[in-house]
């Protein structure tokens, strides 16, 4: 890590001129299990914008599935507010709603069985979003083939999934997801049942896809590999963001490219700031810490005089 | 051993909590049980109500005559000592009864009378007297035992020996009082010897009887009339005596009126002879035949006046309902043949002993009606144990494929197939054994039958195959491999090699059987008769289990042709419901079975039942001919001079007729004996217009014939019965001669058929219209019967009006016949079977909606729940459910129907129903399409409503939560 900074609102690099396709403002999520309440998102806020790839990452239980549940309209928050490509999801009708899932968003889920539907074809499963949306037949065929080509499976089209590999079936479930041009796929742990070559597969075909294609990609995954494909990695704790890692390439005197990998604390609107865990840790910090202002920066300190208490 | 049979399985406790964490389905399983085993064990017991009701109703409520021994004899048995005069008639009858009759028949019999008759006498006014109408009248005496307990004297006294009256006797006897008086004081003193056969005075025997007052007043007598009688010499009695020996004269003279105080009891015997005299009457004559009650006493002394004189002696046996009930019928009936056959004989000399008696066609009758309704019973028995097994299959698979994920688990711990069969077997004995069990204790305790074996039987056989398919739908999850279980999606059940073989060696079976029976029915080889038969039991159940797993073998046929018209169209509903349809494992598709056995029976059993409440209606037209039919008691009422049809009460249409029961038929040389109908077929057509009584009468019954009409040159149309003896068969075409008694008639036959109205079944017939006859203009041709159509409640005011019009005519109903048809204990309760059967399948059939519903709910929910992610809509997902849930519903309920229908239409002459419409007539098979409407909107409605609550709660499930997104 080299520096720790805290963007204030938006993300650091991002323009403030265009919206961003992603806003999630101060979510929470309360589940109720029998008589308990678990709280899965506490004021949560996130911003993406149209284009990115970026993973969301983070212990389990944190929140990061709940989040992108909320994000793909099969769950909503408690409180909060939440846009997506202009769509308020706390204010959807069910008309809207089903829009919303044939065009603005596309899905590929961790298990690679539950990506397909098991009796239709690769090409069949591909058409299905269309299928949905009224797409006519032959513009379904043409674009179902266009982007099995696209994932690299165009040999395999009239296979089922129970005759494709894991990797092939998320290829397919990735072509399934990007069938209707949606604004955004949301892809929760999709290299989980998948080795590591294979997830190297996966990621490079999303990565493709959202260079090609230019559709926003958000990633739920614990996968370490992640991080060399994304431009930002957002880390959930406790329901909420708790640092972002953008990535940039640069390159240097002797003209070869480099990756730069730069972690910020994430402030929210009311100011709360989250501190990593490390700094804590070392420096001992408690209950309370001092903060003095600089011209350029914030000091902390710990309140050794309260921990003296 | 319990220690032991716990280890291997996976532990009583572990097993309970499974079936737990299932309900809804384990209480539907022993739900089912229970119901099936109510009605199984119920079955057998209510047969042994049944039965006894039906034994007592035979032998209780038919003509005693019929139920009853009567021992004959005629000849001449002599007098006992004066104390008891008729000691040698009770004796001989006493040592009849205890030397010939069976034992079981001595058994069952619980009291016993004698009576005698006297030959008949012509009656004359006493000499100088005139009689009271111009009609010729008859007398004869008779006793009868114990008749003063069942008479008693309203007028004058009981009669009693008189000493002889000396009279004048003789053909040339003057009429004048007065001459009479001084020819016999001439006579008297000796002033006059009377040459031989001339008039003469002699002692005449004197006898006192008691009539009844319809008697005396049909007869012109009252108390202390006096009357001449003269032997008949017609009555076969006085066969054999030369006819001077018969020219004696007796005295008769009323002693008292007497009045019998229960006609109806059955010591009557249903024998009027004592309460009025038979009278033969047309419409301006009429001949009066009347019995009186002689004193005992003059028995010996009539012996000598009545010379060689044969008398008709009757012993009558009254059989007990009581004793009947707990006799075994098996050994009376075959005691009881061989004695009446011994003692009926076609050929006899008078003096030998005869035995009329119709008990034993009487039981025969029971117990071949018992038969049919055993079969009738078992045939439900068979149909509710295969819906039961069918449906139980079902929610079974149901269970399993819930338990799929728990049973990969204990295979992946190491469980073996035995262990995971065992504790099937533990959980179907759980499931099934309390409600078996309890529905038998709730039959023993509600129905007192006391077939305890049977119903045992069928209790058992009940377990063992509702346990057999628990075990059967476990099988696969024990036994395939543990790496194609683990799949999610797993369509890899093939069927095994055994499993078709099985499969195809049962369809062979049920072809075998509908064709084998059906070639029965054809050659009226009904093996029902008196037998139970298996096969026949089984048959429709087999047959309807065959055509479900040929439907389960079409039905992804039709489905991948709908699939592939789908595809070939927009949307998604249709091109992916029918692709989830053909990716399903076998089991999914049982549900077309469960249809198929379930809606097969009702419909079978609708229909059978249709048939029968059809055949009834029919039968009792048969029977009757009519609503209405008004004839004589006994000899024929001339309705046009007795009657007054037109007046008689509300009616909407009538028919005149003329019956002739003993007429003859000559083809060639040979005759036969026949009944012919002479009918007003005009009428009559109009009266059955539109009823199941419906004639449709030819043309050529209907106006004059025209001139010589009944001559070799103009011989009238007639139908005539398609069944004669051997040794004569007209045809179509024929000319024959009919012989109406008092006139032949040359008629062609102009049409067959098997039965007409009014005229007993069997019975040899002739119908001719009687507009041919009435161009005769013969009294002997004058209407015997008249046919009124109308409702049922006119019945009791046509009754009242006739009775006061003609009280010699009597006015049978045809509502009243029905009903003791359908009152009958045997046939209302196999009708009942029927139903309880039809709305147990229907039940049933609706079960297996919500059941098939729920067997693939859960890759359903699942699937949705993606496709949801991929925009698919409300309305798209509603579709979805219902295009998986419509087409097995669809294919197995027209399927079943269909199956059904052709079961009823193939079978049914094989079911023979004709002996629960009354046995009048066959019972044509009646498809009542509303039913069958009724039994599909029943199941479609309800999947209607069970896809609405399925898509309803399938709407408040969290996409999320079904696909298991996260780990949170």
């Amino acid at each position: 890590m080299t520096t720790t900074t805290a963007p204030t609102g938006t993300t650091a690099g991002r323009s403030d001129v265009v919206a961003p396709l992603i806003l999630c403002d101060n979510l929470v999520k309360i589940y109720k299990v029998a008589d308990l309440e678990v709280v899965a998102l506490q004021g949560l806020d996130l911003m993406v914008d149209e284009g990115e790839f970026i993973a969301i990452v983070g212990a389990s239980g944190s929140g990061k599935s709940t989040l992108l549940n909320i994000l793909g309209g099969l769950d909503t928050p408690s409180a909060g507010g939440v846009r997506v490509s202009n769509y308020d999801l706390l204010d959807l009708t069910g008309a809207q709603r089903t829009s919303y899932r044939r065009r603005v968003i596309g899905f590929v889920w961790q298990q690679t069985a539950r990506n397909l539907l098991p009796y239709l074809t690769a090409r069949e499963n591909v058409e299905m979003p269309m299928t949905l949306d009224g797409g006519k037949a032959k513009y379904r065929r043409h674009r179902a083939l266009e982007l099995l080509d696209q994932v690299g499976l165009a040999d395999r089209q009239d296979h089922r999934p129970s005759e494709l590999s894991g990797g092939e079936q998320q290829r397919v479930a990735i072509a399934t997801a990007i069938a209707n041009n949606p604004k955004v796929v949301f892809a929760d742990e999709p290299t989980g049942e998948l080795d590591t070559s294979t997830s190297a597969e996966i990621f490079d075909v999303l990565q493709t896809v959202n260079k090609e294609s230019g559709v926003t990609i958000v990633v739920v995954t614990h996968d370490p590999l992640v991080a060399e494909h994304v431009n930002r990695t957002v880390a959930i704790r406790d329901g909420r963001t708790s640092s972002e890692v953008l990535r940039r390439t640069e390159v240097d005197a002797e003209g070869e490219h480099r990756t730069i990998a730069e972690e910020f604390a994430v402030l929210d609107r009311v100011g709360r700031l989250q501190l990593p865990h490390e700094y804590v840790d070392a420096l001992e910090l408690q209950r309370r810490v001092r903060l003095t202002l600089d011209p350029d920066h914030i000091n902390v300190w710990p309140d050794r005089e309260g921990s003296d208490e | 051993m319990a220690n032991r049979l716990g280890s291997l399985s996976l532990g009583m406790r572990v097993i309970a909590r499974e079936l737990r964490s299932q309900p809804s389905v384990v209480i539907s399983i022993a739900v089912t049980t229970l119901i099936a085993s109510v009605l199984l064990a119920a079955a057998p017991r209510q047969l042994e109500v049944v039965s006894a009701e039906d034994l007592r109703a035979t032998v209780s409520e038919p003509d005693p005559a019929q139920r009853n021994i009567r021992v004959e004899r005629f000849g001449r048995l002599g007098a006992g000592p004066d104390d008891d005069p008729m000691r040698s008639i009770r004796e001989s009858g006493d040592f009849f009864a205890e030397m010939e009759f069976p034992p079981s028949l001595q058994e069952i019999v619980s009291d016993h009378y004698y009576l005698v008759d006297t030959p008949r006498f012509a009656v004359s006014p006493m000499p100088g007297e005139e009689p009271p109408h111009p009609f010729p009248r008859f007398l004869s005496f008779r006793y009868q035992e114990h008749i003063d307990d069942q008479s008693m004297v309203v007028e004058g006294e009981l009669p009693s020996p008189q000493d002889p009256i000396t009279m004048l006797v003789g053909t040339d006897c003057p009429l004048d009082p007065d001459e009479r008086a001084a020819l016999e004081e001439e006579l008297e003193s000796g002033a006059v010897q009377p040459a031989e056969d001339s008039c003469r005075l002699e002692d005449v025997a004197h006898y006192q009887v008691a009539i009844s007052a319809r008697t005396a007043e049909d007869m012109g007598l009252e108390v202390g009339s006096q009357v001449v009688l003269t032997p008949d010499a017609t009555d076969p009695l006085f066969n054999g005596i030369p006819t001077d020996a018969l020219a004696y004269q007796i005295v008769v003279s009323v002693s008292g009126i007497i009045e019998l105080t229960a006609v109806e009891d059955e010591y009557w015997y249903a024998d009027p002879t004592l309460h009025r005299p038979t009278i033969r009457e047309t419409a301006d004559f009429r001949i009066i035949f009347a019995t009186g009650l002689m004193a005992p006493e003059d028995y010996r002394s009539m012996l000598s006046t009545m010379g060689d004189a044969g008398r008709s002696y009757v012993w009558r046996h009254f059989v007990d309902p009581d004793l009947v009930e707990t006799a075994d019928l098996d050994t009376l009936q075959s005691e009881l043949e061989p004695f009446l056959l011994r003692f009926t004989p076609v050929v006899a000399r008078p003096t030998d002993y005869r035995v009329i008696s119709q008990l034993s066609d009487l039981i025969q009758s029971h117990l071949e009606q018992r038969s049919h309704t055993v079969a009738m019973v078992s045939l439900a028995v068979a149909g509710i144990l295969t819906v039961v097994v069918t449906v139980t299959l079902l929610l079974a698979v149901l269970m399993t494929g819930r338990q799929r994920r728990s049973i990969v688990l204990e295979r992946n711990r190491g469980a073996s197939r035995g262990q995971l069969t065992l504790t099937r077997i533990y959980e179907g004995l759980l499931i099934v054994v309390p409600g078996a069990l309890l529905g038998f204790l709730a039959a023993a305790l509600l129905f007192t039958g006391t077939d305890y074996l049977f119903s045992y039987r069928a209790t058992t056989i009940l377990v063992l195959a509702s346990l057999l398919v628990l075990v059967a739908a476990g099988l696969p999850l024990f036994t395939r491999r543990l790496g194609s279980l683990q799949r999610e999606y797993d369509n890899s059940f093939k069927s095994s090699p055994g499993r078709v073989v099985a499969e195809v060696l049962l369809v062979t079976l049920a072809i075998g059987t509908f064709f084998l029976l059906q070639r029965r029915g054809e050659a009226d080889d009904l093996t029902t008769d008196g037998e139970f038969d298996l096969l026949l039991a089984l048959a429709p159940a087999l047959i309807a289990v065959a055509s479900g797993l040929v439907a389960m073998r079409i039905y992804p046929l039709f489905i991948r042709s709908l699939g592939w018209v789908a595809s070939k169209r927009p949307g998604v509903v249709g091109f992916v419901g029918f692709k989830r349809i053909l990716s399903q494992p076998s089991a999914a598709r049982l549900p077309v079975l469960v249809f198929v056995v379930c809606v097969a029976t009702a419909i079978t059993t609708s229909i059978t039942a249709d048939s029968i409440r059809g055949g009834q209606e029919t039968g009792s037209w048969q029977v009757v001919g009519a609503d209405y039919s008004v004839k004589g008691f006994g000899p024929d009422v001339n309705i046009p001079g007795s009657v007054d049809v037109e007046s008689l009460g509300p009616h909407s249409a009538s028919a005149l007729g003329k019956t002739f029961p003993n007429a003859r038929i000559q083809a060639g040389v040979r005759s036969a004996r026949t009944e012919a109908l002479a009918i007003d077929a005009t009428s009559y057509q109009t009266l059955t217009e539109g009823t199941a009584g419906d004639v449709a009468l030819p043309a050529f019954l209907s106006g004059d014939p025209g001139p010589d009409a009944g001559t070799a040159s103009n011989p009238i149309p007639v139908i005539i019965s398609a069944n004669w003896p051997a040794d004569i068969d007209p045809s179509v075409g024929d000319v024959i001669t009919l012989d109406l008694g008092t006139l032949r008639l040359q008629v062609v036959v102009r049409e067959t058929r098997d039965r007409y109205p009014d005229i007993a079944t069997g019975v040899p017939f002739v119908v001719v219209g009687l507009d041919a006859l009435a161009t005769f203009d013969q009294l002997s041709l004058t209407p015997t019967v008249a046919y009124l159509r109308a409702t049922r409640d006119a019945g009791d005011e046509l009754a009242a009006n006739l009775d006061d019009q003609a009280p010699s005519a009597r006015l049978i109903s045809r509502y009243e016949t029905l009903d003791s048809i359908i009152e009958d204990p045997f046939i209302g309760w196999a009708v009942m079977v029927l139903q309880v059967l039809f709305y147990f399948a229907v039940t049933f059939a609706v079960v297996a909606v919500v059941a098939s519903l729920a067997v693939a709910s859960s890759t359903r929910r699942r699937d949705l729940a993606y496709l949801r992610t991929l925009g698919l809509d409300t309305g798209q997902a509603t579709g979805m459910t219902v295009i998986e849930q419509l087409p097995p519903t669809l294919v197995g309920t027209a399927f079943g129907a269909l199956v059904g229908v052709m079961t009823a239409l193939g079978l049914g002459q094989v079911f023979n129903l004709d002996v629960f419409t009354g046995g009048a007539v066959p019972a044509p098979i009646v498809i009542d399409w509303t039913v069958v409407v009724l039994v599909a909107a029943a199941i479609f409605g309800v999947l209607a409503a069970a896809v609405v609550i399925f898509v309803i709660v399938n709407r408040r499930v969290e996409v999320s939560r079904v696909l298991r997104v996260g780990e949170e």
